[in-house]
Formats: structure tokens, C-alpha cells, sequence
């Protein structure tokens, strides 16, 4: 009986399931956890998420798995949970997600696999992600799976520029076939936006070190402080040492400013650096660290993506009184995560939507005072029915203010394409590649993936384009074969 | 890993002026004259660009060198020989671009003598008339004197207090080769105290000599992520890391850069007197 | 300048057309990626529509010029002024090319308070349009990229 089938007939009058309500997320309350760096969620107890697992109904055709970037079997996983064999079930998730714990706390769930769960459609879905997480977190506290069984070595050397998501995943899935992999890192710590870009009270730093320590005992070779473009040239990489395939994941990395009077003042920053100094640099115990960051009184984020969300909630930890996101559309609009929205607003951050910034102040100082902002007014839908913000007419209005971060978006770091000049690019800059399966660039044995292709998006996309990478460079080092992006073999 | 093969303390006094000679075999492979490395000294550590003096390719080692001013230079120079640095990136950003032009006046001010060392004897390599001027508080603070000498065709020396050289300024000895001596200088490389480039910036301005200034700003990460190294040069925002760090010292607005550079001078102040109080966590 | 006679507005439209052409055809040449190139020639070929269509123009074709209310995102007029430098990322060359477009509509516009005959005004006023339209087409552009990065 498919699963559509049982939808419909879940009405008549048969036994039916007791309905169990989805299981909550416990979370550290909102006014406490406003004021520390702590994981703002907490997991599912044990009992939890055996009652959440048997919710899912285990559908013949389980579409949540289409709805997955690197096709987690979810249902299997899910029924172990339910049979409470939990290591069993990690087991089964790394087979194909070699960073679970990472997922189940940062993945856009709702716009993936619990999307598509059919018991969506009558009440809420399974809590997918929640379960994901909890069966990685079991994973560490009680023993550590035993390393899969390798093929023999075959010889063959790939490079990873990055680790990031999408190299992590290229290097897991590639050593698991017996190549050589080196990742070249340009940072000091791998993980990529998973160690600088995500705030600890999201993802807890211990998590991503343990899962770049689980690579290096599948053999995998971390190279940190690597800047690839400087260091050595993808030129290089090839010709001089020998390695037969490159995967390039050095993602997108070159803020955007917004080109109005007063960027460079004192206490404006990019979100990079915001939080590049309180992720990867842990500013925010400074002077035990010895990166320092200011506490702000008035802190204004600019952007409503969740990079927008993780600053504006950062600045709140770091003890602002009054943290505010400044967005020039409507809530609808904002890219971030439904879930960090709705965190933000319980931890007290301030919402100025249709709000669009036109000039930071500054003092004599050099530091900034304020932020001169115009309301926005949504105009006449346009060709593409789209209703874009149109400033309302001496509508200014300023916002005190002793920072502004902002977070409106980034591009491609072009570091690897400047000293590799047959790699082609598209009109935005990004790496360009046949397309997402192949993950091919113009030059031969040169693979890319993630935001250097894609622009920003996801951890989740970043690792699906990682996992398309790591099967299509396989195929090439099997066969040796490759073609020109116009479709003739060039071997 | 990155061990300390050789440590030399210029000058004991504090501020002391330490050099380290580091095995780096990749970066020393890399590196071209005007580029910098990002080092982390230990696991609490910032991450801190300094310029690289010397270098020696086939015994794969790097000179740092630095003036122990804040307190991650303080616990960098704890270190001894045969200990190891945790982490070194490099070589960042852009190699100076080195052709004949001519006359070439290197001029470095205090430690900005070091990263002078490897544009000037690029300078000479490629068949310019190297001068050079080096410029110290007194004599004793002057380093790199012999380096400079086998690097540069003329050498000249300037300190604040007369201990040494000339009594005056770096500015001083230029303004006498360009308006009294009249050398025809075809380019000028500046590095040292941001006042010190911007005078110096001055001084070659009307005279329409083309001069490079090597900017020392605030970074994080070094590699073009995070824009804590932004200034403006001609009106527009640059980063100093994947933009420089060099640039047309004409167009440099210096006030905007040194404004920029005070930003965390309470917390420096406070992080030092910590340490001294040895209640930091290297102690 | 002076703008008495319609040709002379005509002629000087021509030129800040052809001026425009030249701009981008130049940076195109100066860039070393083909996208960027592309992006600059896109650029280039618009004007060439705008110059097209003025050194077309007739009293006539101006009488019967339809005028209609150009949407104003106003993305540009905030921005600080910018330059072309090779290898500017994609949307630093949205933001030259929306400025330019922005100094040019406010250029006609002071023209239009400036001139005395109605003709003139009208013709000041089409040019105006004409610039306000290429303003909404790249700033619609810019703003697409930046509501998608979360801007």
C-alpha cells in the first residue's frame, strides 16, 4: 500500500495510530540564553526521540529522502531510532552524511526532507532534523563507530581547496575509495563557515573539530593555513605534486559592503569579521583570547539572512542593550531560517523592516553615533510580479547607533581564479561548471563546488554539491575521461 | 608546526625588537618580495600579520621580525629557540611589482626596515640604482644596517636623537637628496609608522615621484574575508590584504588608516597589563 | 554648452550616448574574464539603442513621445560615487553602471528647469525618461542579486 493511499484512508474507521503530537525542541529559555554563548537548543532526551521516530510512518516510497541534498536514508534511520539500536542508526547516517551533528542543527529542514514528509500534509512532520541530531550526538557520548572498510589504495592523489561543507564531503567520500586526499585549508581550523560564520550557541566548535577528527582517522591529510592562489597555484597543485584531481570549495568569501557615507568609520563591520573574531577567534572571551571585540551599547545588523540573524544574535550576547536588525523589505522576503527568526525575536532582538539604511555618523573620534535610515514602501508589482521597497519620501529618520554590522551578502573570493587564468567564470564571478551533477570546470581535472559556484546558500547544498563532485571526480580518475563543457571528449 | 631555529634579540630594552628565524620551507618557497604572513602563536592567540625580512629557499627557513608593542608580540617574543610557532599562513597579498625603473629609494622607518630588506634587493636584482634610507630613533634601535648595506648601492641613515647618521628624519635626508643633491628618483617604497609614510608621501608629492606605501592595518583573517583592513585609497575602499599591501602612497588616506588602527588601543592596554600582572593564560 | 536649437540638444544626447559606448566598450577590453567582458558589452549595446534612437529624433517623434511614471527604486541615489577598476565583482559593476544612469537622468532633469521653450523642455524630459528607464533596468538587476543574498 503506498503511502498516498494510506492518507487517504486514514479517516475510515480503521485502527488507527494515536495521534502523537511532534515532540518539541527543549531549548535554553530565551531570556537566559540571550545573555550566554550555550547551545540554544538542547536535543531530544532519549525517550523523545523514540517517540518521535514513531511517528514516521515508514512510506514504501519515502519522499523524504528525494528531499535530501546527499540522500540520508531517513526512514531506515528512523526506525532504528524507534528500535533504539542509536549507534546502529548513526551508522547508517554516515554512511552517507559524514557530518550529521552539523546537519541536524543547521539544515533548512522544513525546506527539505520535512517538506516533503507526507505527514505533513495533515499535521506537523516528522522532526527529522531533531532526530539526525540526536543520533550523531548519541554517537559521541557513547563510543565511536568503527571506521568503514576501504577499498584497496589505488594510487591516486586529489586536492581539496577548503574544508568547508563541501570539502569535508569530497574528502570523506574520496578517501573512502581508496584515493589520497589532502585538503588544503586557508584558515587555522577546518570547517570553513561551520568554524568562523556559525556562532557556537548554533553549532558548538567540539562538534565540528570532532567531525574533521573522524576524517583525519579515515586517513584524509589536513593541510591548514594553505591559501591556495598564494601558497601554491592549482597550476601546481597538478603539474609539480602530482595530485590527479582538484575539487574547488573555497567558497564565497568577499563581503559586500554597501557603498554609503560612513563604512569605514569605527565599529562598522562586515559580518565576517563580526564574527569570524567571536566564532573562530573567540573574541567574546576576551582576554582569555586574545582577539578583542567591543561591547556595543546599539548594535545594528543590516540584512535579514542568517547571517543577519547569527550577528544580531551575537551582538545581544556580547551584552548589547538594544540589538536591532535593519531590513529594506518585508519580514516575508527575509532569506533566514523561519526558526532563527523566531529565536532572534524571543531573545529581544528589535525588527526594523522596510527599512533601508542611507548614511552611518560618526563623532570626531572617528567612531560611530549613528545610523541615518529611510522607511520603505513596497512599490507596484513590476514585469516579474514582484514588489520591490521604494523609499518613502522624507521618510529619514535616525537610529543611535555604536556599531553596524553588515550582512547583506558576499561573492566569490577571487584569490584562485586571479592565478588560474584557464578557469572560467561566469558572469558574477563564480566558478563556472558544466553543470551541478558534473561539477566540471573548463579545465581538466578541476572540479568546483558550493558557494564558489553557486553563490551563498546552504551547508547542506554546499555538502550535496560536494557529494556530486566526489561521484563525478571518481568517474574521472576510474576512466580517465573528461569532456570539454561544449560535450566533445578531450581525454 | 613551525620551529624557531634561530632567535635574535635586536634591541633588549622594551620595547624589545625580536627576530626569529622559522623553518617554513613552503612559504620561503612562495614568497616574493612586499608579501606578509599571518601568524597565530598558540591556541589563544590573535592572528597577527608581520612582514617577512629575509628568507632562504633552499634551507626552507623565514626571518619574522617584530617589536614586542601589544601583548600577542609580548608572548610571541617568549618564545624560544627550538619551540615551535602553531601557525603561519603565507605568503598574503600582492608581491611589489618589480621592474627597472630606474632609481629606486627604499626608505623604512623602525622595524619597517625589515620588510624593506627583501623590495630592495629585489630592487637591485633587477637593475635599479638602490638607495636606501633607514631611519631609527637613536642608534641602538637601528637593525638590519648590514642587510640593507649588501642590498641597496647607497645607504643612508638617519636617527631622531643623533645618536647615528643624520639628526633629523627619513623625511629630512629625502627632501636633501631630491631639492639639494638633485637625484632623479624614479620611484620611492615607503615602510614604517603610518605618520612616517605619510610625510614621506608628502615630501615626494609635488615632486610627482611615484611612491609605494606599505600599509600596516588591522586584520583578521588576512585572506580577503572579512574587510578589517579596509582602506581608502582615491576615494575608494581597498583591503589591505588581497588589495596590498601595497599601494600609491599619493592616494593613501592616512588620517582615515591611522583612525582606523586605534580602534582597540583600551583593549591592547588592558591585555598588557594582564600579562605583566602574569595573569593571562601564558602565565 | 548652449541648448537653444533642438539639434543642439540632439547633438549633445548623441554624444553623451556615444561617451557612454565608449566607457563600457573600454572597460570590456580592460577586463580579463569573458563574464565580466560580457557584462560590460550588455552594457555597451544598450546605449547603443539609446544613441540609435536619438539620432533618430525629430520634433515629431518627440510631440508624440508617450510619458509614463518610471518606477524609482532609488538603489543608487544613496550610494557613494564609485569608479571603474578591472576586476570589480559583478554588482560593483550594477553600482557604476546605476550610477551613471542616475547622473545622467538628474543631468536632463536640471536641464529641463534650465531651458525656457516647452520643445526643449519636452525633449529634456523624454532624455530624462529615456535615462530613468535604463536607472529601473539595472537597479531592478541589482536588486534581484541583493534581495536573494539577503540584503
Amino acid at each position: 500500500m503506498s503511502e498516498e493511499k494510506q492518507t487517504k484512508e486514514a479517516p475510515k474507521p480503521k485502527p488507527k495510530r494515536p495521534k502523537i503530537p511532534r515532540q518539541p525542541m527543549p531549548e535554553q529559555d530565551a531570556h537566559a540564553r540571550a545573555k550566554n554563548f550555550e547551545s540554544v537548543t538542547l536535543g531530544y532526551t532519549m525517550e523523545q526521540a523514540v517517540v518521535e521516530a514513531t511517528r514516521c510512518i515508514q512510506c514504501k516510497k519515502p519522499y523524504c529522502i528525494g528531499g535530501c541534498p546527499v540522500a540520508i536514508d531517513i526512514p531506515g534511520f528512523i526506525q532504528l531510532v524507534k528500535d533504539k539500536e542509536f549507534l546502529k542508526a548513526a551508522q547508517l547516517v554516515k554512511r552517507t552524511n559524514l557530518l550529521p551533528a552539523v546537519c541536524g542543527r543547521v539544515c533548512p529542514q522544513e525546506e527539505q526532507c520535512e517538506a516533503v514528509c507526507v505527514l505533513g500534509k495533515k499535521q506537523d512532520p516528522v522532526a527529522i532534523g531533531r532526530l539526525e541530531r540526536f543520533v550523531a550526538d548519541y554517537e559521541a557520548e557513547h563510543g565511536e563507530i568503527p571506521l568503514p572498510e576501504f577499498p584497496p589504495k589505488t594510487g591516486k592523489k586529489v586536492a581539496v581547496v577548503g574544508a568547508g561543507p563541501g570539502g569535508l564531503t569530497v574528502a570523506g567520500d574520496l578517501i573512502q575509495q581508496g584515493h589520497d586526499v589532502t585538503i588544503f585549508e586557508a584558515l587555522h581550523k577546518a570547517g570553513g563557515v561551520l568554524v568562523y560564520g556559525i556562532p557556537e550557541f548554533r553549532l558548538p566548535k567540539a562538534i565540528v573539530e570532532r567531525e574533521v577528527e573522524y576524517l583525519q582517522r579515515l586517513g584524509v591529510e589536513l593541510k591548514l593555513n594553505h591559501v591556495i592562489g598564494k601558497i601554491r597555484t592549482i597550476d601546481q597543485l597538478m603539474e609539480e605534486d602530482g595530485f590527479d584531481a582538484v575539487f574547488i570549495g573555497s567558497g564565497a568569501g568577499l563581503p559586500w559592503f554597501m557603498d554609503i557615507p560612513g563604512e569605514n568609520l569605527n565599529g562598522v563591520f562586515s559580518a565576517n569579521e563580526y564574527l569570524t573574531r567571536n566564532n573562530l577567534m573567540k573574541a567574546f572571551d576576551f582576554p582569555s583570547y586574545d582577539t578583542p571585540i567591543k561591547k556595543f551599547k546599539n548594535v545594528a545588523v543590516i540584512g535579514g539572512g542568517n547571517v543577519a540573524m547569527d550577528s544580531v544574535r551575537t551582538a545581544l550576547r556580547l551584552g548589547a542593550d538594544n540589538a536591532y536588525i535593519v531590513y529594506r523589505r518585508g519580514r516575508e522576503e527575509m532569506p533566514a531560517r523561519q526558526e532563527e527568526i523566531e529565536h532572534a525575536e524571543h531573545e529581544g532582538v528589535k525588527f526594523k523592516n522596510l527599512t533601508a539604511p542611507v548614511r552611518i555618523l560618526g563623532n570626531d573620534e572617528g567612531w560611530v553615533t549613528a545610523l541615518e535610515c529611510l522607511e520603505m514602501e513596497l512599490g507596484e508589482p513590476d514585469a516579474s510580479g514582484r514588489r520591490r521597497p521604494i523609499p518613502v519620501k522624507g521618510s529619514e529618520f535616525i537610529l543611535e547607533m555604536d556599531a553596524v554590522v553588515i550582512a547583506i551578502g558576499t561573492s566569490a573570493n577571487p584569490l584562485i581564479a586571479q592565478t588560474t587564468p584557464d578557469l572560467k567564470l561566469n558572469r558574477k564571478g563564480y566558478i563556472e561548471v558544466e553543470n551541478e551533477t558534473t561539477c566540471r570546470t573548463s579545465k581538466k581535472g578541476v572540479f568546483a563546488g558550493g558557494d564558489i559556484v553557486t553563490g551563498s546558500a546552504t551547508v547542506i547544498l554546499a555538502m550535496g554539491a560536494g557529494r556530486n563532485a566526489a561521484n563525478a571526480i571518481q568517474n574521472y580518475l576510474q576512466t580517465g575521461e573528461w569532456w570539454s563543457p561544449n560535450g566533445t571528449p578531450e581525454n | 608546526m613551525y620551529e624557531i631555529l634561530k632567535k635574535t634579540v635586536w634591541q633588549e630594552q622594551k620595547p624589545r625588537i625580536t627576530e626569529f628565524l622559522v623553518r617554513a620551507p613552503e612559504i620561503a618557497r612562495a614568497h616574493q618580495a612586499g608579501q606578509f604572513v599571518i601568524l597565530v602563536a598558540d591556541e589563544h592567540a590573535e592572528r597577527i600579520p608581520l612582514t617577512i625580512a629575509d628568507k632562504d629557499v633552499e634551507k626552507g627557513t623565514i626571518n619574522i621580525l617584530f617589536q614586542e608593542v601589544g601583548k600577542s608580540t609580548m608572548c610571541l617574543g617568549m618564545l624560544k629557540e627550538g619551540e615551535e610557532i602553531l601557525h603561519i599562513a603565507g605568503p598574503l597579498g600582492k608581491p611589489t611589482h618589480i621592474e627597472k625603473f630606474g632609481t629606486v629609494v627604499c626608505v623604512g622607518g623602525g622595524i619597517g626596515i625589515a620588510p624593506v630588506h627583501p623590495i630592495a634587493e629585489a630592487m637591485k636584482a633587477a637593475g635599479n640604482q638602490v638607495i636606501s634610507i633607514l631611519g631609527a630613533r637613536s642608534k641602538d634601535l637601528l637593525i638590519y644596517e648590514e642587510r640593507m648595506k649588501a642590498a641597496s648601492h647607497d645607504i643612508r641613515i638617519t636617527t631622531d636623537d643623533g645618536s647615528y647618521g643624520r639628526h633629523g628624519f627619513v623625511t629630512d635626508e629625502l627632501k636633501a637628496m631630491i631639492e639639494e643633491e638633485k637625484i632623479p628618483i624614479d620611484l620611492v617604497v615607503v615602510i614604517g609608522p603610518p605618520i612616517m609614510m605619510k610625510f614621506v608621501c608628502k615630501v615626494t608629492e609635488p615632486h610627482k615621484i611615484q611612491t609605494y606605501a606599505s600599509l600596516n592595518t588591522i586584520m583578521v583573517d588576512g585572506t580577503g574575508m572579512c574587510g578589517a583592513c579596509r582602506v581608502t585609497v582615491g576615494g575608494k575602499t581597498k583591503f589591505v590584504c588581497v588589495d596590498g599591501p601595497e599601494f600609491d602612497g599619493h592616494a593613501v588616506d592616512f588620517e582615515e588608516m591611522m583612525m582606523r588602527q586605534r580602534q582597540y588601543l583600551p583593549e591592547e592596554k588592558l591585555a598588557v597589563e594582564l600579562c605583566e600582572k602574569q595573569t593571562c593564560h601564558k602565565s | 554648452m548652449s541648448f537653444t536649437t533642438f539639434k543642439d540638444i540632439v547633438t549633445y544626447a548623441v554624444e553623451k550616448e556615444a561617451e557612454a559606448i565608449r566607457f563600457y566598450t573600454d572597460a570590456s577590453r580592460q577586463e580579463e574574464y569573458a563574464a565580466a567582458k560580457g557584462t560590460f558589452l550588455a552594457f555597451a549595446e544598450e546605449e547603443k539603442k539609446h544613441k540609435a534612437l536619438f539620432e533618430n529624433l525629430d520634433p515629431q517623434l518627440v510631440a508624440n513621445y508617450k510619458f509614463g511614471k518610471i518606477p524609482d527604486l532609488k538603489r543608487s541615489d544613496y550610494m557613494v560615487e564609485t569608479a571603474y577598476r578591472p576586476g570589480m565583482p559583478y554588482v560593483d559593476i550594477l553600482r557604476l553602471a546605476m550610477k551613471r544612469e542616475e547622473h545622467a537622468k538628474k543631468f536632463y532633469d536640471d536641464c529641463v528647469a534650465l531651458v525656457e521653450g516647452e520643445d526643449q523642455k519636452k525633449l529634456f524630459q523624454m532624455l530624462s525618461q529615456e535615462e530613468s528607464k535604463h536607472k529601473l533596468k539595472l537597479e531592478t538587476m541589482y536588486d534581484d542579486a541583493m534581495a536573494k543574498a539577503g540584503d
